[in-house]
């Protein structure tokens, strides 16, 4: 120790000191070289405790799920002793409470407080009698918690002010709104009875006609509650009561979701709630519910009416929300064929990804329920004709190339360098033509498809031309940059993105949610076709993917990077023997690969580098199988390495839908990691469990000098992976 | 560190006023204990069941409790109640897939390698008490001092490492080690006391 090291007082100075207390900049600069005061600092910062520093690989937060959010919601919402006593907390209420003067009852704002019924997040429900009228209410006040926060107090209030203007036999009455020293609550109709939450656990099986009794008692009661400006914003069974003798729907809690429980994001990245019945347009950022949000949460409901199952319940709320926004659930009717046909057309449209799918209003859904009105044929078709319309407009008569494929062919090989020379050779080009870029920078381009052709594009050696997706201001959201059909698409040199952020009108953004739609937008979608794309780049902003591979016999990746951050890289949906090569690529996304298998497809997967946030290769709803040929690859996934969303597979059914040949490869975490969304792991040491092979390769607690999301960014920004990760790649 | 003068935790959740307590004990191991469950192949919901059921127990048992700070008492005191609770549940299941036929999947249960050595529980308890910590305490401070603690103490990165990526100086990156340290340390030890 020299005379300018730093004394031990000043070393606990500087450790216990909050934030903001700046550091006197020489025991900065002295610790900036002084390893024995660092030293010395660190043992200081440790002692308290055991000694080092133990947190280090820790970095994957504790597994949770949403069942166990529920449980521990549940639990925390008794205190130890009323754990016993089976009574609900509701202590936080104590500074509005009073003992009666009449008969020593507690009272709030002069109700007497019968009996506590239920907590949940947002407010405490008492059974109640209001003495002015001598009837019993359900008198809900808001959590104390929440009515600190002046915002919310005033939404609640505002919200129930304009529900409590509805009477309708399927909403429960609201007799009043009113505040008590800065606590809002209301009183409203004491509904004798259950939830349908509590209907649908008993596990007994709902008639089809008390499906649809109950669906369109909800869409009336919804109906009323649209037309005073009201979005119920959270339906769900809970929310749903059947009052008794005769089962009377009551929907409740209209309106009030929007205080507290949307599902957030915490800063550590947890969700809280339960997102099982949000529609997928409230996932964006900013997006505001409508009455279309409420029909989605409707169809979600009646869902799990008809199979007893949430249609999206994943393992985690985050694999929840995907799901939502990526998937269809399994059908209705192959979980129960008790189910009618009508019905479950009923549910597929209020399911439907897109608001403009749905049902126009609640009263049309109620229509559709009681079977007074067949599904319209109209909307469902209106979503397919945006490409033809763009496509007219455009270039006018030659759209009937894109029609009549073999007609006006010509030269092989077109030359373009702006947006409208390219848009115009993608129509006119011959099959087996290529169009060579020859532009550097950003080439936007209307949606464009390609018909019965076989076309190569590719930038000029040394150029780097970016296509990216150009929208105008009254455009519908398109499903696609790119894509084409029965023919072949070839793809060398070329950046494809869109940015949707930049090209929308601000007053326009229900416009964005539209686009940013999950469950079918793909940067290039090609269907019956060839495909390879060598040395390119793709990133999309949107949940859909990049590349959507549809009866897609051969697609060749290579040299190539993907990025999705909030969707897929590849949604993969194969037919027997069709084949996926993926070689040198780095992807960075929320899954890899998204596989529907029809029969046995083949994914060869060589020398490339990929980052997931939930898994390598999902497999959905397979009927099929795969063949993963998987060597010298680099996988960091933050859920598994596969995942799959087959329900009760044994064993040898698992092993039958994927054969798994490893090589070679490095693997973040203890094992090749696989697993089941519905029948969650961890199936750990599942190289023996599932006899897979994976040979020579290695499983790392740590595989990035940096954190995950970190290393993502850094790669959209150009990095190689080489360097970013740790040690030498393993080939 | 401040000398802590709070009453144990388990004092704290066995007296039947103080509902924060219980809540704050149930949000802190309920998480821990489905853990533990699902590293012992339990499913979701099962893992559930047994977190109701540890805590059901605690709270049954936490009067007859001899009160004692010592973490590591308590800590085997909960570990003895979780294995007990699981070994109910194991037996439950057995019994419910021998009547149904189904014991491929308890076998595959009792068969997986139980992670029950001290050192899965106590990384587990680390990685418990270190989240909900960090969940806490981040927000006092600023983006820049939290990640250079991330990069030395989490992912393990040099002080020099991590000062290129933050962009401050090696000193300022050991200076914000050791208040985020100290300052996670506090917390947890205020929560476990």
């Amino acid at each position: 120790m020299n005379a300018n090291c730093l004394t031990d007082e000043q070393l606990h100075e500087v450790a216990s000191s909050l934030e903001s207390a700046a550091a006197d900049a020489s025991i900065i600069l002295h610790l900036d070289h002084c390893e024995l005061c660092q030293q010395r600092l660190e043992s200081i910062a440790s002692t308290s405790i055991d000694g080092d520093l133990p947190w280090v690989g820790l970095r994957t937060p504790p597994q949770s799920s949403a069942n166990l959010i529920a449980t521990i919601d549940q639990l925390s919402n008794r205190s130890a002793a009323a754990g016993r006593k089976g009574s609900t907390r509701y202590d936080d209420l104590e500074p509005w409470l009073e003992p009666s003067s009449d008969n020593g009852a507690t009272t709030l704002d002069s109700y007497e407080l019968l009996e506590c019924v239920g907590r949940g997040g947002m407010g405490i429900v008492f059974r109640a009698l209001d003495p002015t009228t001598n009837r019993v209410v359900a008198l809900k006040a808001m959590a104390p918690d929440l009515a600190r926060d002046g915002k919310a107090r005033a939404r609640f209030l505002r919200e129930a002010k304009a529900i409590a203007s509805v009477r309708h036999p399927n909403v429960v009455t609201l007799y009043s709104v009113n505040e008590v020293s800065d606590l809002p609550y209301l009183a409203m109709e004491f509904i004798e009875g259950e939830s349908l939450d509590a209907k649908i656990g008993s596990g007994e099986s709902i008639e089809p006609a008390e499906i649809a009794r109950i669906g369109a008692a909800i869409a009336s009661g919804l109906a009323a509650c649209h037309e005073q400006g009201v979005i119920h914003r959270d339906i769900k069974p809970s929310n749903v009561l059947l009052s008794q003798p005769d089962s009377t729907v009551k929907i409740t809690d209209f309106g009030l979701a929007a205080v507290a429980s949307t599902p957030t994001l915490t800063q550590n990245g947890y969700l809280s709630g339960t997102p099982d019945y949000v529609a997928p347009e409230r996932l964006t950022i900013g997006s505001e519910a409508d009455e279309r949000s409420d029909l989605f949460s409707l169809g979600c409901l009646l869902y799990a009416m008809s199979t007893g199952e949430e249609p999206f319940g994943g393992d985690t709320p985050l694999i929840t929300l995907h799901r939502i926004a990526t998937e269809r659930p399994v059908p209705v009717r192959v979980k129960n064929p008790a189910i009618p046909a009508p019905l479950e057309r009923t549910i597929v449209a209020l399911m439907a990804k897109k608001p403009k799918d749905r049902p126009v209003s609640a009263q049309e859904a109620q229509r559709m329920l009681l079977g007074n009105r067949p599904l319209s044929q109209s909307r469902a078709t209106a979503t397919r004709r945006w490409t033809m319309v763009a496509i007219l407009m455009m270039i006018g008569v030659l759209s009937a190339a894109v029609l009549t494929p073999s007609s006006n062919p010509v030269s092989e090989r077109v030359i373009v360098s702006t947006s409208r020379e390219l848009e115009s050779a993608l129509t006119t080009i011959a099959d087996g033509g290529e169009i060579q870029i020859d532009a550097d920078g950003t080439l936007a381009i209307r949606p464009m498809e390609v018909v019965g052709k076989s076309l190569t594009i590719k930038a000029t050696d040394g150029r780097a031309p970016q296509i990216t997706l150009m929208l105008e201001e009254d455009d519908s959201p398109p499903d696609f940059l790119l894509r084409v059909s029965r023919g072949g698409l070839h793809l060398v040199g070329l950046s494809l993105s869109d940015d949707f952020q930049l090209r929308m009108h601000p007053e326009r953004d229900e416009n964005i949610e539209d686009i940013i739609d999950a469950e079918s937008y793909s940067l290039v979608s090609i269907e019956n076709s060839a495909f390879s794309a060598k040395q390119c780049r793709f990133e999309t902003q949107s949940l859909g993917c990049c590349v959507e591979l549809v009866s897609s016999e051969n697609a060749h990746v290579s040299e190539s990077q993907l990025f999705a951050s909030s969707g897929s890289a590849i949604n993969w949906s194969a037919e027997s023997g069709d084949r996926l090569v993926l070689d040198d690529c780095v992807a960075a996304c929320v899954s890899a690969i998204v596989a529907t298998l029809k029969g046995r497809a083949e994914l060869e997967w060589t020398e490339s580098t990929t980052l997931t946030d939930i898994a390598a290769i999902e497999l959905t709803h397979a009927a099929g199988s795969l063949v993963a040929e998987v060597s010298d690859c680099v996988f960091q996934s933050q859920e598994a390495l596969v995942m799959t969303s087959l329900k009760s597979q044994s064993v040898s059914q698992f092993k039958q839908l994927l054969t798994w040949r490893g090589v070679s490869n490095r693997i973040l975490g203890q094992e090749l990691h696989i697993a089941d969304v519905e029948r969650p792991q961890p199936w750990t040491r599942h190289v023996a469990q599932w006899a897979l092979t994976d040979n020579n390769s290695t499983y790392l607690d740590k595989l990035f000098k940096l954190p995950h999301e970190e290393v993502c960014s850094q790669l959209r920004e150009g990095k190689t992976a080489e360097s970013l990760l740790l040690g030498k790649a393993p080939r | 560190m401040p000398v802590t003068t709070r009453l144990s935790l388990i004092t704290r959740i066995s007296d039947s006023e103080d509902s924060a307590s219980w809540s704050e004990f149930v949000n802190l191991y309920g998480p821990f204990v489905y853990a533990i469950g699902r590293g012992r192949g339990l499913q979701d919901a099962d893992a559930c069941d047994l977190v109701q059921d540890v805590m059901r127990e605690v709270a049954k048992s936490v009067d007859r409790f001899d009160t004692n700070p010592e973490l590591g008492k308590f800590r085997s005191w909960l570990s003895v109640i979780t294995r007990r609770a699981l070994m109910r549940l194991l037996e439950k299941r057995q019994k419910q897939a021998i009547g149904t036929g189904d014991t491929a999947n308890v076998v595959a249960l009792s068969n997986t390698p139980t992670p029950e050595d001290e050192e899965f529980w106590e990384r587990e308890h680390q990685r418990h008490l270190f989240h909900w910590a960090a969940e806490r305490v981040k927000g006092d401070f600023t983006e820049t001092t939290w990640r250079a603690f991330w990069l030395t103490a989490v992912d393990g990165l040099p002080a020099t490492e991590a000062a290129n990526q933050c962009g401050v100086t090696v000193g300022a990156v050991y200076i914000a080690k050791s208040r985020v340290a100290s300052r996670l340390r506090e917390k947890i030890s205020q929560a476990t006391a």
